[in-house]
Formats: structure tokens, C-alpha cells, sequence
């Protein structure tokens, strides 16, 4: 019954580690970029991306994906299903990842921008070299939990009608009326996010100077 | 030499420094005490362009540094500060600390960096620590990367923030004599300081910060 069902389920996983993996190349810098914009940027972009960031975070991403697939067509812009769901996970993500990462931004002493200014570096050398390191040592352990909960939400994709694994397996359950294939998904949820955090681990354990 | 003329800064509104002038020569050790908000910090962040000056001029051997509306763009590297809290970048090693701002500027080379990093360190005694990182370090160990961080860029007039705050009597004692050997390379010292015995030992001359404010 299982082996019937898995090329389904598989193709399924396929689907979501694309869009995980799409989502998060895509989210990460730009949560970066909004973080310093909102940190660092003129007061009218500091105040719009502070709107942007409440409705990511004050509105649900299910309602996200719906309004970006349902609602967008009728200002003109159409998108297919996959690049819907990237396009609203990634502006959902991006918000959540500028607050990590703005949060690391001010938690850096003041005096270390002192110190890159006493020693002649630029903001952009000094930046780069001594902040975000340090930036990125203390957001790490939020960020990968940003990551992990991906990994999870990427199953509401389902409402776009976007065969990821859960739907798969859903389907496989109802075609055989049995649990089964909800315990293999369950398990390779746990398998990918298993080795995530494995990869999570090995990372923070190299900025942990 | 440095000339310090006629500065002034405010803050809210209240005068820290009023037309307060100051010369400092070359080999010269010289400390300001005062009490607490006596705008001794202020004093030594104006000379260091944390802060701007109301009003002023800062010269360097008749150069002008900065003055409340210009500033040369190496007065940086010509004034250094070793802060209180030393303000070691906590990502990098004890040498990449010292290496990092010759290096960006491409003031120096990677390998003449390193190597002058090398010189520097062994000289303050810390060598044996240029691969470690600065969590790793005592007080006086951290001071002492940061005085050579600050050296890195041979600055004519080096500032120190309370640099015995943290230390014992005996490593004040060891630091003064450092400082000591320090300005023997043409090099003149503001420092700030509680600490009126050790002002008393190693400072050639001692500035009250009352006359900040032309206060006797």
C-alpha cells in the first residue's frame, strides 16, 4: 500500500525542499537588506518597512498565500501556483528574518562602531568584518528556528492546491483509509529537519568564538 | 606637538568645555583627573571625533586636525584611543585585531601587518596571545592588545580612557612604565584618570578637568 503511494509522497517531499530551499535563499538576504534599511535608513523607508513587517507578522501566512494567488489577479498580476507560494513566503519570511536580524544589529555595543571609527574603518569595511560576524554569532540559534518552522509551514501550500508532501500523504491516507502514509510523512518531516539542524548545529558551533 | 585652542562643547545646552586650551608635546605624559561628569570622557571623545566640537581647533604640529565644521580625513590615524573598556573585536584574534585597519586601508601589506603586529606584541609582552581570541584575555592582557591595536597606527598622540581602572597596583605600576617606554617613540599621551598616585608617577604634567571650564 505504501509502495503504491510513495512516488507520490516523494514527489511531494521534492516540492516542498524546493520551495523550502527557494524560499530561504531568497528570504535570508533579503531580510538582511530590510534590517539594515530599518536600522540604518532614512525615517519615510525606516516607517514603511515597519508597516511592512506588522502585516507580515500580524496576519496569518495562510491568508498571505491565499491574497497573493487569489487576490493579486484582480490588480492585474497573475501568478502561477509555485512561484505564488515563493513569492508570499518569501515577503512572510524576509519580514520575520529582518526583525531577527535587526535585533542582533542594535544588541552590538555602540562602542564597537566607536572603535572601527577611532581606527579609520569604514562603515562598510567595519561592517562587514567585525558587525555582521557578531551580528550573525548572536541571531544564529532565532534564525534557525525560523528555519525549522519552514520547513513545517511549507505544508499550507496545500490551500494553492500544490501537491507537497502532506497533501500527498493525505491523499494516500484517504485513498486507503489508513494512517499509515501520515506516519512515513511524519517521519521524513523528522528526517529533514533532523539533518537541518544538524547543519544549524555545525554552523552556530563555528561563530560560537 | 598638539594644540588643543580655544575648544568648546556643549551638552543640553550646558558647557563641558569652554575655551579650554591645551599643548601637548611629543614624549610627554600628560594626565587630566577630575571628578565624575566633569567632561573628562567628552574631553577625550572630542579629540577623537566621536564627538564634534562646538567650537575650536586642533592642530598637529601646526597642521590643522579638525575643527567644529571640517575635518582631515587622517586625523584618525593620527590620534589614537584606547577605551576604557578596551573595545576589542570579539570575532577576531589578538593579531587580527591589530592587523585589521592597516590592512583595510592598505595602509600596509597582509605580511607587513603581521609583521609589525608581531614586533608590537612581543614588545607589550603578548605574543604569546596573538591567536587567541579576546574573551581569552585578563584586563590587563586586553589593554594592553588594544594599546597595540592603537599603535598599529603610529599615531603621534595616543589617548587613554581610565587605563588602570581594572588593573592592580602592581600591573598599574608595570603599565605605567610601559607608557613610559611607549612615548619614547615620539609619541605624547593624554590619559584620564581617578587614579591621582599613578597620575602622580608616570604623568609629566597634571591637568584638573575644573579648568575645562578656565576654573582654577
Amino acid at each position: 500500500m505504501l509502495w503504491s503511494a510513495l512516488p507520490s509522497i516523494i514527489g511531494g517531499l521534492e516540492l516542498t525542499l524546493k520551495l523550502f530551499g527557494l524560499v530561504l535563499v531568497v528570504s535570508l538576504p533579503l531580510g538582511l537588506v530590510v534590517a539594515v534599511v530599518k536600522v540604518y535608513g532614512p525615517k519615510f523607508l525606516q516607517r514603511l518597512i515597519t508597516l511592512y513587517i506588522y502585516v507580515m507578522r500580524g496576519t496569518p501566512l495562510l491568508l498571505q498565500l491565499m491574497f497573493v494567488f487569489f487576490g493579486l489577479p484582480y490588480i492585474g498580476v497573475t501568478l502561477d501556483r509555485f512561484p505564488a507560494a515563493v513569492f508570499a513566503f518569501v515577503l512572510n519570511y524576509a519580514a520575520y528574518f529582518a526583525e531577527i536580524f535587526r535585533g542582533g544589529m542594535v544588541g552590538v555595543p555602540t562602542g564597537q562602531f566607536e572603535a572601527l571609527k577611532v581606527l579609520g574603518i569604514s562603515h562598510f569595511k567595519g561592517y562587514r568584518k567585525v558587525i555582521f560576524p557578531q551580528v550573525l554569532k548572536t541571531t544564529l540559534p532565532s534564525i534557525g528556528n525560523e528555519v525549522l518552522a519552514l520547513v513545517k509551514d511549507t505544508s499550507l501550500v496545500y490551500i494553492l492546491g500544490l501537491g507537497e508532501v502532506l497533501r500527498a500523504g493525505q491523499i494516500a491516507a484517504n485513498r486507503y483509509a489508513s494512517l499509515i502514509p501520515f506516519i512515513f510523512v511524519g517521519a521524513l518531516y523528522l528526517i529533514v529537519t533532523g539533518v537541518i539542524s544538524y547543519l544549524l548545529n555545525k554552523i552556530e558551533k563555528q561563530y560560537q568564538i | 606637538m598638539l594644540e588643543i585652542d580655544h575648544l568648546g562643547k556643549k551638552m543640553n545646552g550646558i558647557d563641558l568645555i569652554k575655551d579650554f586650551s591645551l599643548t601637548v608635546r611629543k614624549r610627554e605624559i600628560v594626565s587630566i583627573v577630575g571628578e565624575s561628569g566633569s567632561g573628562k570622557t567628552t574631553f577625550i571623545r572630542v579629540l577623537n571625533q566621536l564627538d564634534v566640537p562646538d567650537e575650536g581647533q586642533i592642530r598637529l604640529d601646526n597642521d590643522v586636525l579638525f575643527t567644529s565644521h571640517e575635518s582631515d580625513k587622517k586625523a584618525n590615524k593620527k590620534i589614537g584611543l584606547v577605551f576604557q573598556d578596551f573595545q576589542l573585536f570579539p570575532n577576531l584574534t589578538v593579531k587580527e585585531n591589530c592587523t585589521l585597519s592597516p590592512i583595510l586601508n592598505k595602509d600596509l601589506s597582509k605580511k607587513e601587518a603581521e609583521l609589525k603586529a608581531d614586533e608590537l606584541l612581543k614588545k607589550l609582552a603578548i605574543d604569546d596571545k596573538q591567536a587567541v581570541y579576546p574573551k581569552e584575555l585578563s584586563g590587563g592582557q586586553k589593554q594592553r592588545v588594544a594599546i597595540a591595536r592603537a599603535l598599529m597606527l603610529e599615531p603621534q598622540i595616543l589617548c587613554l580612557d581610565e587605563p588602570t581602572s581594572a588593573l592592580d597596583h602592581e600591573t598599574a605600576n608595570r603599565f605605567g612604565e610601559l607608557l613610559i617606554s611607549i612615548i619614547k617613540n615620539d609619541v605624547g599621551v593624554i590619559m584620564i584618570t581617578h587614579d591621582l598616585r599613578f597620575a602622580e608617577t608616570f604623568s609629566d604634567r597634571i591637568v584638573s578637568s575644573r579648568q575645562f571650564l578656565n576654573k582654577s
